[in-house]
C-alpha cells in the first residue's frame, strides 16, 4: 500500500485535476492540505479530485476537503470528487458529506459540473433604445401636445 | 488472549497500528466492512492521542487488541495529557453534523466516527497512571 502520492495536471483551462493514491490520514492529510493551498495561490481554483486509488481515508483526510469546499467557494471556485473507492464513501456516507459534495465519474463529468454557470431565474431582458424610434416617438409626443 | 503493540506517538505510525488491528481483529471473525469501521474508529482514537494527548511531540502509545466469542475490546493507552470533554465543540451524534461541518468545523469529526462505530466507549483518566480508552464492539452488530 503506498502510502500518499498526489499527481497534479490541467484537465481543462479551467479545471486542474488532482489525482491522490494512497491513504489520507492524520498523518498524510498536510501534504494534501499544502497542495491544494498552492493550487489556490496560483488562482486554479476549480479542482477535480479523483480518488480512485485512495485506499483509505480517516477524518482529518475528509476535512481536508471540508475546508476545500469552503475557502474554494470563497474564492470562487470549487471542488468535485472524483470515482470515490468503496473506503471514501464509507467515511463520506458516515460524515453525510456524500449530500455535501459533488461526484463525478469521468473528467468531461468534472469539467462540466466545474465549469457550468448557475442556472436561476431569468433576468428581465433589457430593451435597448432605438434613437430614430424614440426621435420619432418625440416629434409625434410634442405635435400631440401642440394640438392641444 | 490479547495482542499489543507500543509505538511511539507520531502519527507516521498510524499505519502500523491500522495493519495491527486489522490482523488481530480480522481472526476474531469480523471481516469486510465492519471489521473495516472498526480500523477506522481505532485510528480516529489513536490519532487523537499523538494529535491531542501528545500534541505531535511523541510519547508513547500502547494499543491493545482482546477478541473473543461476543466482542472485540480495544484498549489505548497513553501518557499525554487527559481528554477534556468539556474543552472545545464536537460533534456529537446528537447535533446537527451538517451545521457542524458548513460552520467550518473539523475537530470532533474523530469523535463522532468513534461513536457511530463503536458499541461502547470508556475513557478514564487518573492522576499518576496512564489515560485509558477502551473501545467496544460486540460481534454479530454492524
Amino acid at each position: 500500500m503506498r502510502e500518499f502520492e498526489i499527481n497534479i495536471e490541467a484537465l481543462s483551462p479551467d479545471v486542474t485535476l488532482v489525482s491522490v493514491a494512497g491513504w489520507l490520514d492524520a498523518h498524510t492529510f498536510e501534504s494534501m492540505e499544502k497542495a491544494i493551498a498552492n493550487l489556490f495561490k496560483e488562482g486554479r481554483v476549480r479542482l477535480a479530485v479523483d480518488l480512485g486509488n485512495v485506499e483509505y481515508i480517516s477524518s482529518a483526510g475528509a476535512g481536508v476537503f471540508i475546508g476545500t469546499l469552503t475557502s474554494g467557494r470563497a474564492k470562487g471556485g470549487d471542488i468535485v470528487l472524483m470515482n470515490p473507492t468503496s473506503s471514501v464513501r464509507e467515511v463520506f456516507d458516515m460524515l453525510g458529506l456524500s449530500q455535501v459534495f459533488k461526484f463525478a465519474y469521468t473528467p468531461q463529468e468534472a469539467v462540466a459540473l466545474l465549469t457550468r454557470k448557475p442556472s436561476g431565474n431569468l433576468a428581465p431582458r433589457k430593451t435597448r433604445k432605438n434613437p430614430k424610434r424614440a426621435a420619432r416617438k418625440s416629434a409625434k409626443s410634442k405635435r400631440a401636445a401642440r394640438r392641444r | 488472549m490479547t495482542d499489543t503493540i507500543q509505538i511511539d506517538a507520531q502519527t507516521r505510525n498510524l499505519a502500523r497500528v491500522r495493519a495491527f488491528v486489522r490482523d488481530t481483529i480480522g481472526r476474531s471473525g469480523l471481516a469486510g466492512r465492519a471489521l473495516s469501521r472498526v480500523v477506522l474508529a481505532v485510528d480516529e482514537a489513536v490519532s487523537n492521542t499523538m494529535i491531542h494527548g501528545y500534541f505531535g511531540r511523541g510519547g508513547s502509545v500502547e494499543v491493545n487488541v482482546d477478541v473473543d466469542s461476543s466482542s472485540v475490546r480495544v484498549t489505548i493507552l497513553d501518557g499525554g495529557v487527559p481528554y477534556d470533554a468539556a474543552r472545545g465543540s464536537e460533534a456529537s451524534l446528537e447535533m446537527d453534523l451538517q451545521k457542524h461541518i458548513e460552520s467550518g468545523a473539523r475537530r470532533g469529526l474523530g469523535l463522532f466516527i468513534m461513536r457511530k462505530v463503536m458499541d461502547e466507549i470508556i475513557y478514564t483518566a487518573r492522576s499518576g497512571q496512564r489515560n485509558q480508552l477502551t473501545l467496544v464492539k460486540y460481534i454479530g452488530e454492524a
